[in-house]
């Protein structure tokens, strides 16, 4: 879901520009607060974690591809804000070092997968925490990732609304909501499916070699 | 309606989202230097590979997406002869700079630490 610059209109990644900046500031004063000496080492091995997951291309029939995100196992782990603000580097470092997005559409994107996807994890997870690790890890990232691609879908299928040119072709992204809820939301619900087996195997083998477990043995 | 079909010099572009995974049939438009509609629109054939031939030269922009959201914006040099000297792509391969985001993590987090502590010892 890394849309390129150009396919969003102005007035679109503005507001969401307007809305991220705050979150963003709400997740660094969060982050301050909350972070220590021990949880700081294993954000940054779920930030990597998250980073390599997000920047591989997964190829799908059809000529597609879609990737994992990470951001249900780092909202899990660590709260929503610090998901939030770690995907939002995430994003930034493959706009800057991979070319993958843009910088206009990246607070559309860090809303989407970042505080969407997040807040259906953590919620989810809340909801679920005492039972199996599938109900409480697998499903809850798996309907973040879900949710996120609807998200994004919708976002996407209405930039048509926002005019065309004196030909008639679309100013911005071209396809409506009818093409890009199915093109979008059917492949993430593998996608996210598999992002949250490959969570659960995470966050055991995390959970084993933590330094509380690693004091146990 | 008369038509001519002969041999021309296009600027081509190709698109791929993996190995052996070229973006076939993605809407596209091509825009000029001078501000206006696209200049040429179309969809990529099956090679991944859209063409236009530019009539000026500047900074061409070309918008390639596809229907979920992923594509490219990317710009096209054309010189006074109309040409495209020397190519582009997007950049240095993508594993070294995989790592080297991977390395900015780690730096980030180390900088993250230094200043936690820093600011634990700060307090009486």
């Amino acid at each position: 879901m890394h849309v390129p610059d150009g396919l969003i209109a102005p007035p679109v990644y503005f507001a969401a520009a307007g809305l991220a900046v705050p979150f963003w500031i709400v997740a660094v004063r969060q982050v301050a607060r909350t972070l220590d000496e021990e949880t700081i080492p294993r954000m940054a091995i779920l930030t990597a974690l998250a980073f390599v997951l997000s920047s591989v291309m997964i190829p799908l029939p059809g000529g597609t591809s879609a990737h994992f995100s990470g951001v249900g196992m780092l909202a899990i782990v660590f709260g929503l804000w610090p998901a939030f603000l770690a995907f939002s580097g995430v994003l930034l470092l493959q706009v800057l070092l991979l070319g993958m997005g843009g910088i206009t559409t990246l607070p559309i994107t860090a809303l989407s997968l970042g505080l969407v996807g997040g807040s259906v994890a953590v919620l989810l997870h809340r909801a679920f925490r005492a039972r199996n690790a599938i109900l409480s890890v697998a499903l809850p990232v798996a309907l973040g990732v879900v949710c996120a691609a609807a998200v994004m879908a919708l976002v996407l299928g209405f930039q048509p609304a926002f005019g065309s040119d004196a030909n008639g072709q679309p100013l911005y992204f071209p396809f409506g909501i009818a093409v890009t809820l199915p093109v979008m939301v059917l492949p993430h619900l593998a996608i996210g499916a598999a992002e949250g087996m490959l969570s659960v195997v995470a966050l055991r083998f995390l959970h084993r070699n933590s330094a509380a477990a690693l004091l146990d043995e | 309606m008369s038509h001519r079909v002969e041999q021309a010099a296009v600027v081509l572009v190709s698109l791929d989202s993996g190995p052996e995974q070229p973006l076939t049939d993605a809407p596209y438009r091509v825009f000029g230097p001078e501000p206006g509609p696209a200049y040429s629109v179309g969809r990529t054939d099956t090679r991944g590979q859209l063409t236009f031939q530019p009539d000026q030269a500047g900074t061409w922009r070309v918008i390639v997406s596809s229907a979920d959201g992923h594509g490219a914006s990317l710009t096209v040099e054309v010189d006074e002869s109309l040409q495209v000297p020397g190519g582009s792509s997007n950049g240095p391969a993508r594993w070294p700079m995989v790592l080297a985001g991977l390395g900015y993590i780690t730096g980030l987090a180390g900088l993250a630490l230094l200043w936690k502590r820093r600011s634990l010892g700060a307090r009486p």
